[in-house]
């Protein structure tokens, strides 16, 4: 549960509780459902499962029938969305995704679901907002870029940008998909609904004509688009990769493998474009600064130079016609990594900053030679910088799983309205039976295949845990952590028995609480967040910073077996998660945001200070948050504030075990679950996390250097079907994973687990230790000869801590790997390489295949540094 | 006036009428319902809703009942939608019944208790009724709060440990018309109840006052313009410009030709033809969009003040070029 500033402080309740209608909510009720009713197929074919239905219309559609179908102007599909990135290029506009590649990017299955429940997932680059500003005015559209000064937003349907400053938007909220719901309904059969779904999954590959490939030299074809005066320039490499550059807007367009496309008897070249990948770069993207001037654009030529093709044009400078001339070279070292490279001839005396602009993209990163300055998706060169650099990292398509584990929905209960079934924690009882926690406020009981409503009414309840006596369960309630006691024995709760309460609640909705967790000893912990505002922020900041009303928020507090309350640490901004593992050691993660340079694990103990000042007003020596508070002070505020010693938290700052690299690997992420010894694969006892915003599983291997947590972090699976949050082990070896969404992010509230069948092993990097000379990484599998050398990139960084909203990746280095060497059991890598305390490295391995054949899909490993061994 | 013009009169203030929003009230039918919430001014209330329409708010850092309306219950919507955690409104008028302090005392009444502590509550299984359990300076009381008839409300404390000191009920009665108290209490002055040492139970009956409030229900937005931007923009434009469904560019002055019922008519809209463009979209069909995609049932996502207010935005739409 993260914090974002795009949504400002200011709530008008009205247009909430509209939201509220509209964000999404309405799209898993029981009425919506019962609306559909009449509506025949939808329901029918909702009724049935979306893989079966998949199934079948793989084995029996008729993807030509479907293709009429889908040009039949009552379905009404070309109206939104057009046929081809041709159609997009003659100037039509498309309110969704191109259709025609989409059997490229979207599996069988994720068709069907997308036809059928048009919301449940919005393609990315499609999501609207719906902006009020204070004037009255509401904009709507996708969100192009954001900054603490303003937001932009694109309309899907005019293509017309609007950028908002933030200081007018009085809300912004996310808009349900365009697409109509109960499409099925206007298809006359169910055949025809397998047809359609055929045509949709057909890879649009082939279009007849003589495919052109490089064939070992660099192919050049220049394509004639309609309505612009420069033919598009088409370049096949001999490595087989493809791509386009359209020189009427001076940028890259997109990259694929395969042919490049397909040349008939009169030589007109059809482009093998629905096989390509964007660049995700802007018409005519050079600026100055931030566009304060703008350039006129003039195309140069393209020559062939090697296996390279450079383009040059000229930037003429609207202002005082001063001439810049670039030259531009793309090389492209694989289908997920590539490098544009700038040759900039500056005018005669000048030491403006260009700029650089990216769309909202969906690389896993990008960095450049400049001056690490990314702000809405500007890269920012150094005042006459003559060669630039831009490195694109890529994501892979489809959804990553470790061979061996397999992801499966559990079905849950249908709470009567109003309440929803969002669930924020699990534990299981020793009887097998599973407690669920949900963010309306019940704890729900699967039992033999059974649920039932164990408690309800309960404030935001964001964990729970089964007691000790295996028969009572724990849950943490927004102002009170509570024992539900069954003292009858009939499966439902009778009494509602307060253990913690003396923690300040103000009532500001991102006063969360979450936990509790229990150690051995019988102690429990659990963590509290701070107001996002309206009390006491610890310094000036331009982004805003969250807010405290003292009394303990932004802590981890205990209660003893005894039933005392006291507080534990401090520190925290807003950590939605807390896990604790087989040794009794506490873990907590915190969500990015101000003094918070990125999502982290943190290893807490008693004392600590983890970073947040605005949690320090609470300690006993400021005087004025009594070490236990009682019915008097529980609610009393606190007027003023002292000013805080910023070198003194800078210094007594603990750092997190392992940041969970924002962009790459986590924004939002829930509670760390630590995985039994054995049941789940090769990484028993490691913490698996689930991220709202990734969708994803992410898994991190920790060891102690110097008696000092620290460790590596890797992507395990992504992405899931929603927005996970919540984790957990069951006794039986399996993940469970809960999913919420609400209010940040659009997602279902669904279960999902994840499960290992121990007959294959996953190829995956078991863990990352830390050696004097670099790092030792070992692998679950026999690694193939061939590691490392050039196809390996490791990066060095390190983050910020202040008080803005996050922090970039500081000084990111390339560092060259002195020394790869894999052990005679090919299941050790040694790395030899400098490494500091206090910096990240990202060791992207790129492609490596084991003895088996099998190849590392989660290639890339984040390590956090905090000790060096001699 | 008499106890059953009263009665009417309360019910009516309640305010059962819930046409918008009651896909988030929390409706209360056979059992009571414990609702724990923010609600305005109270982070840490506790709401309980009686079958037959009583309710009260319940205070766990004072221990104390803090107010009661008659009615529905609560609107949960500004918890389930959106971020949730935003204070939920109670179906009714609010009728203050507790002071600002402890309401109990205990051996005198200008003793401010050393401690309150909240200990939870229980939940009898059968009716779904709460009992608070609780302890002042150390004295555990266990408190319900029951009606038994319109304006009516019942204070029942019970003590377990009946103790040596006399204990202290303080109120507050601007609401409260008549106040009755069971054997061997006494009222040393109207707010105060006394409940000598060694009573290990007490009822407190109260009669309110017929109130003069109305309960006006708090709606979500009826801003059309807003409501047409999220509902209505991404297929109707207001500029001429085409798209999925007819333009509203002149929707009032120039003349359209529909097809209703497989006929063409030529019509200028009016409001009714609006209104019934939007709840039954199918039933008149501008020429040019009959195969267009059909039109979404509204009525699933807005309510009828909120189709009003975007009949209304579409009303006073300036002509195309003014």
């Amino acid at each position: 549960m993260k914090y974002t500033p795009c949504l400002l402080r200011r709530f008008h309740p009205a247009v909430l509780a509209l939201v509220g209608v509209m964000g999404g909510m309405a799209l898993s009720s029981p009425a919506v459902r019962a609306a559909d009713a009449a509506a025949s197929l939808t329901t029918a074919l909702r009724a049935r499962a979306t893989a079966e239905l998949a199934s079948t219309a793989i084995q029996s559609g008729d993807a030509s029938r479907g293709e009429a179908i889908y040009r039949r102007d009552a379905i009404g599909c070309v109206k939104c969305h057009v046929a081809s990135p041709q159609a997009r290029a003659e100037g039509q506009r498309s309110i969704g995704p191109e259709q025609t590649a989409i059997g490229n990017r979207l599996s069988p299955e994720q068709l069907v679901e997308s036809v059928l429940y048009p919301s449940r997932s919005i393609a990315k680059g499609y999501e609207a907002f719906v902006v009020l500003t204070d004037a009255g005015m509401v904009h709507r559209g996708v969100v192009v870029s954001e900054s603490p000064e303003a937001v932009v937003l694109i309309s899907p349907e005019t293509g017309k940008t609007t950028e908002i400053p933030r200081v007018d938007i009085e809300e912004m909220q996310p808009a349900p998909s365009a697409m109509p719901e109960g499409l099925a309904d206007q298809l006359a059969s169910e055949q025809e609904f397998y047809d359609r779904i055929a045509f949709l999954s057909e890879p649009q590959a082939g279009k007849g004509g003589t495919p052109i490939t490089a064939l070992g030299k660099i192919v050049v074809k220049e394509v004639p688009q309609p309505g612009v005066l420069h033919p598009l320039l088409a370049v096949a490499l001999p490595n087989g990769i493809c791509y386009s550059y359209d020189p009427n807007a001076c940028h890259l367009v997109s990259v694929w493998e395969g042919p490049l496309g397909w040349a008939d008897a009169a030589g007109t070249v059809t482009l093998n474009e629905t096989a390509a990948e964007s660049f995700f770069i802007r018409e005519k993207p050079w600026r100055i600064d931030v566009g304060r001037v703008d350039f006129d654009y003039a195309w140069l030529g393209h020559e062939v130079d090697g296996d390279e093709v450079v383009v040059r044009y000229r930037l003429t400078d609207k202002k005082q016609q001063r001439v810049w001339v670039v030259a531009e070279t793309l090389e492209v070292r694989s289908p997920l990594r590539q490098q544009i490279r700038f040759e900039i001839t500056h005018p005669e005396g000048s030491a403006e900053v260009l700029t650089y602009w990216l769309q909202q993209t969906n690389y896993r990163s990008v960095s450049t030679n400049g001056q690490q300055a990314q702000r809405n998706q500007l890269e920012f060169l150094k005042p006459g910088q003559m060669m630039f650099e831009i490195d694109l990292v890529r994501r892979k398509r489809g959804q990553v799983l470790p061979l061996g584990y397999a992801v499966e929905q559990v079905e849950g209960p249908e709470p009567d309205r109003p309440f929803l079934f969002e669930p924020t924690g699990f534990s299981f009882g020793e009887d097998g039976s599973l407690f669920v926690s949900t963010r309306t406020g019940q704890i729900w009981r699967l039992h033999n295949g059974v649920w039932t409503r164990f408690a309800e009414g309960l404030h935001e309840t964001l964990g729970v845990r089964v007691a000790a006596n295996g028969r009572d369960v724990y849950t943490m309630q927004k102002p009170e952590l509570t024992l539900l006691e069954d003292t009858d024995g009939d499966g439902r709760a009778d009494v509602y028995r307060s253990v913690a309460n003396c923690f300040r609640f103000t009532g500001n909705y991102h006063e969360f609480a979450y936990g509790p967790v229990r150690n051995t000893a019988g102690d429990l912990f659990f963590s509290t967040g701070l107001a996002a505002s309206g009390h006491h922020e610890a310094k000036e900041s331009k982004t805003g910073q969250m807010s405290s009303p003292l009394g303990y928020r932004g802590w981890v507090m205990k209660v003893d077996p005894q039933g005392n309350l006291s507080p534990f640490a401090s520190g925290l901004r807003s950590p939605a998660g807390i896990g604790m593992n087989a040794d009794d050691e506490l873990f907590v993660t915190d969500n990015q945001g101000d003094w918070v340079a990125s999502s982290y694990l943190a290893h807490v103990e008693e004392g600590d200070f983890l970073g947040h000042p605005a949690t320090l007003w609470d300690r006993p020596e400021y005087g004025l948050t009594p070490r236990q508070l009682d019915y008097r002070s529980v609610e009393a505020t606190v007027e003023t504030v002292p000013p805080l010693d910023e070198a003194a938290y800078r210094a007594e700052r603990k750092p997190p075990a392992v940041w969970l690299v924002h962009g790459d690997l986590a924004n939002s992420p829930g509670n760390p679950a630590f995985a039994p010894a054995s049941g789940f694969g090769p990484f028993g006892g490691q913490a698996f996390l689930a991220d709202i915003s990734h969708r994803a599983i992410i898994r991190v291997a920790l060891e102690r250097i110097n008696g000092v947590y620290q460790g590596a972090v890797f992507p395990f699976i992504r992405p899931l079907a929603s927005a996970s949050y919540s984790t957990c082990f069951s006794p039986d070896g399996r993940l469970w994973v809960g999913s919420v969404g609400r209010g940040w992010t659009t997602g279902e509230p669904i279960i999902e687990t994840v499960s290992y069948d121990d007959t294959s092993t996953p190829f995956e990097m078991q863990r990352v230790a830390l050696t004097p000379h670099g790092f030792d990484i070992y692998f679950t599998q026999p690694v193939a000869d061939a590691v490392g050398g050039d196809a390996m990139t490791v990066r060095e960084f390190h983050y910020l801590y202040w008080a803005e909203y996050g922090s970039d990746r500081q000084e990111v280095r390339v560092l060259s790997v002195e020394q790869a060497d894999l052990s005679e059991d090919h299941a050790v890598l040694s790395l030899r390489l400098p490494v500091e305390a206090g910096k990240v490295y990202e060791l992207d391995l790129g492609y490596v295949e084991a003895e088996s054949g099998a190849i590392l899909e989660n290639n890339v490993a984040f390590y956090t540094v905090n000790e060096v061994l001699p | 006036m008499n106890m059953r013009v009263l009665a009417v009169l309360l019910l009516i203030n309640g305010g059962v009428s819930a046409i918008a929003g009651e896909r988030f009230d929390i409706v209360v039918t056979d059992r009571a319902v414990v609702q724990r919430c923010v609600t305005p001014g109270l982070p840490r209330s506790i709401a309980v809703g009686m079958p037959g329409g009583f309710n009260y708010l319940f205070d766990p850092v004072r221990c104390r009942l803090v107010s009661v309306w008659f009615g529905d219950f609560l609107d949960f919507r500004p918890e389930a939608t959106g971020r949730g955690g935003r204070p939920l409104s109670p179906l009714g008028v609010r009728r203050n019944l507790g002071t600002a302090e402890v309401p109990i005392r205990i051996g005198a009444e200008d003793r401010i208790p050393e401690s309150v502590e909240f200990a939870g509550y229980r939940i009898e299984p059968a009716t779904g009724i709460p009992t608070f359990l609780f302890a002042v300076d150390g004295v555990p009381i266990e408190q319900r709060v029951l009606s038994f008839g319109p304006g009516q409300v019942t204070i029942e404390l019970a003590f377990p440990l009946p103790g040596t000191q006399p204990r202290l009920y303080c109120m507050e009665m601007t609401a409260v018309e008549q106040c009755e108290v069971s054997d061997r209490l006494a009222q040393p002055r109207a707010g105060l109840v006394s409940i000598p040492a060694g009573e290990s139970w007490a009822q407190i009956r109260l009669q309110l006052k017929p109130t003069e409030e109305s309960f006006v229900r708090q709606q979500p937005t009826t801003n059309g313009r807003l409501l047409y931007a999220m509902h209505c923009m991404s297929c109707h434009t207001l500029d001429g410009g085409k798209r999925i469904g007819p333009s509203f560019a002149d929707l009032w002055t120039a003349p359209r030709i529909v097809r209703r019922n497989g006929q063409l008519e030529t019509i200028v809209a009016d409001e009714a033809y609006v209104r019934e463009s939007i709840l039954q979209p199918q039933a008149a069909i501008v020429k040019g969009y009959e195969n267009a995609n059909r039109m979404v049932d509204i009525t699933q996502t807005l309510n009828e003040q909120q189709i009003d207010a975007v009949v209304g935005f579409l009303k006073n739409l300036k002509p195309a070029g003014t």
